[in-house]
């Protein structure tokens, strides 16, 4: 809960430009600071954005506009809030923006929402309680300042003491008006004694006064830790203290709790057991992933009903977990080649330990691992708040081509997280010859044949597909039969993902080129993987 | 690389510091400092230089250098004057 001090500039800034949108809705931000429990407004600004009659958006350019001036410091001070109009239809907080408040309120408490109806110069500044219900911003915790003027008022530095909101007096309706029920039968009473008092008779007070004394919660929070996936047992002391004949007991005892993916306690609990006075709560180790929101609520006979600690504040259970995450998430590594991949342990709520554990297996193909540490499993030393990396090289084996997830596992103590991540090995095939492997040439007229040959990338990028010099078959040496001269119109391809090119090879011969049957090897090669490596055997016959 | 992460909502800036690499995507920067505010990853986006940055884009395609300071903001601002029938898809898109 806030104050809110707005210059008169800002506010009427915002007026008009509500003003100005006629009947269709303005929208944009509000720049100041905060300043003890006030939030100083002092210039209103907004850009190009998008408006219907019951609807304005600020799309995200004009949002990055706005944050790219605050980063430069061309705006002095930082967004505190939002406003817009509702011209015509007063001044509220519609679903829309309480989801907008409530996206805003991530960020921090200190955030209002500015809400102006040109058509009546209404304004209102909201906010949203614990529980995410909208809460208008009472017009005494408002200030208005001039040019010149202290924003803070003196009577602002006033605690703001009072509850915004005490969520368990709507669950218990029925009880409450029992309560008025019987407070009303209390003041015919009261009249009544009064009577006797003046009869001279005390006594009777202390037998028929309903005790109306709050009760009393007494709770000591669990220590922060290794609560992850454990049941969560909580406890409380609740009493009602009471100095009447017919004493108030506790009607409801109530644990509210949010998990810390939730923005509301949208969680109530009954207690599980009761010894004397102390009520049990536990929550399912489900449900303890992370930080634990809570407080309790009681409610007596008599129709008090307390929280504790009194809204807004609440207890928090840290639970202690970690974050694992491979960079990059996919990677492609020729066979004979390895890539490092970075390891990082993010520690969340206060997580510390002097060992976690990492362990990485291949769910196909097969390769070879090495942690930089050089150990078989990688150990990493955490301290709170400090994420720490591990670098993995991975190596595949010969043979271990195609596309392969494998699986990182991070333990420490009860919790284990795992991630996966996928290496790409490429490799390239020989997918058609054509015509055909046999080239027949004849000395005297057809003295040249033609072979294309098409390649194709298997799983990735394999690159540049480059050829070895051609060979007789057999022999070590590049070398073809007296007088055959090759003739390549392409030369090396680039074989991109899931690429087919196409590979034209020419031979011609002279007129006293020998007679026979040659059979000849055209080995191509990725020049990024020597060892993909494909042969093809020609047989050329020269008649 | 090292980069700034700011939040200019509320009191505080909460200038983060962040080392990534040029090939990390922008989500993936955009999910380790959500967690570090304490906010929702759907509910925002990271800005630079006055431009919305592509969650899918890469620190280096995205031409973020060294020290840049980037913005973490709220993806949209929208004010609505009716309970009309509100579509989640819009604020989380």
């Amino acid at each position: 809960m806030f104050y809110v001090s707005i210059s008169k500039l800002a506010l009427d800034k915002t007026v008009e430009h509500a003003k100005s949108g006629g009947q269709e809705e303005v929208v944009g931000v509000l720049i100041g600071r905060v300043v003890g429990q006030t939030i100083v407004v002092e210039d209103a600004i907004t850009g190009r954005i998008e408006s219907t009659a019951t609807r304005a958006i600020l799309p995200p350019e004009t949002i990055a506009k706005i944050a790219d001036d605050i980063i430069k410091q061309r705006v002095q001070g930082n967004i505190v809030g939002w406003y817009h109009s509702h011209p015509g239809y007063g001044i509220f907080m519609s679903n829309v923006d309480v989801a907008t408040q409530t996206k805003l309120q991530q960020f921090s408490r200190y955030v209002t929402a500015l809400i102006v109806d040109p058509s009546s110069d209404e304004v209102g500044f909201f906010t949203l309680d614990v529980s995410g219900n909208p809460m208008a911003i009472s017009p005494r915790r408002v200030y208005i300042f001039q040019e010149g003027e202290e924003p803070v008022p003196p009577e602002f530095e006033a605690p703001i003491e009072e509850p915004l909101v005490v969520p368990a007096i709507e669950e218990v309706i029925p009880q409450i008006t029992i309560s008025k029920a019987r407070r009303t039968t209390r003041y015919v009473i009261v009249v009544l004694l009064l009577v006797g008092i003046m009869l001279g008779g005390t006594l009777g007070a202390m037998f028929l006064l309903p005790d109306r004394t709050p009760p009393s919660i007494r709770h000591t929070t669990p220590t922060p830790g290794g609560w992850y996936g454990k049941q969560l047992i909580l406890n409380a002391t609740i009493e009602v203290p009471s100095k009447s004949l017919i004493p108030a007991r506790v009607a409801k005892a109530s644990l509210h709790y949010k998990l810390a993916s939730e923005t509301a306690f949208l969680h109530r609990l009954d207690p599980v057991s009761l010894s004397g006075n102390v009520y049990n709560w536990t929550i399912a180790g489900a449900e303890v992933k992370g930080d634990i929101y809570y407080y309790f609520s009681a409610l007596t006979t008599a129709g008090v009903n307390i929280t504790e600690p009194s809204t807004p504040s609440f207890y928090t259970v840290r639970v202690a977990d970690f974050s694992l995450k491979v960079t990059p998430e996919e990677w492609q590594v020729f066979v004979g080649k390895s890539y490092k991949f970075s390891v990082t342990i993010t520690p969340l709520n206060h997580f510390q330990s002097p060992r976690v554990s990492l362990s990485v297996r291949a769910l196909s193909g097969v390769f070879v691992f090495k942690w930089a540490s050089g150990r078989n499993i990688e150990e990493l030393s955490i301290s709170t708040g400090k994420p720490a990396d591990a670098s993995l090289v991975v190596e595949p084996e010969a043979g271990s081509y195609g596309i392969h997830s494998l699986d990182l596992t991070a333990e420490s103590g009860s919790i284990t997280h795992s991630f996966k991540f996928k290496v790409v090995v490429p490799s390239f095939e020989i997918i058609s010859v054509e015509p055909s492997t046999i080239l027949s040439v004849s000395r005297a007229m057809a003295r040249t044949a033609t072979v294309i040959v098409a390649f194709r990338s298997l799983w990735g990028d394999i690159g540049v597909v480059t050829w070895s010099p051609l060979t007789l078959k057999g022999s070590t040496k590049p070398e073809l039969p007296y007088g055959v001269l090759p003739d390549r119109n392409v030369s090396d391809v680039y074989l991109g993902k899931d690429e087919v090119k196409y590979v034209a090879f020419s031979f011609t011969v002279s007129p006293d080129t020998p007679i026979g049957s040659y059979e000849i090897v055209l080995s191509a090669y990725a020049a990024s993987c020597p060892i993909c490596r494909k042969e093809l055997i020609l047989t050329l016959q020269v008649a | 690389m090292r980069l700034f992460i700011q939040a200019p909502i509320g009191p505080q800036s909460g200038l983060a510091e962040i080392d990534v690499l040029p090939e990390h995507t922008i989500i993936e920067i955009k999910e380790r400092v959500c967690s570090s505010f304490g906010v929702a990853p759907q509910t925002v986006a990271l800005m630079y230089g006055g431009v919305l940055l592509d969650d899918s884009s890469s620190v280096s395609a995205a031409g973020i250098p060294e020290n840049a300071q980037l913005a973490l903001m709220p993806y949209t601002i929208i004010g609505g004057s009716t309970e009309d029938e509100y579509n989640l898809q819009e604020q989380t898109s």
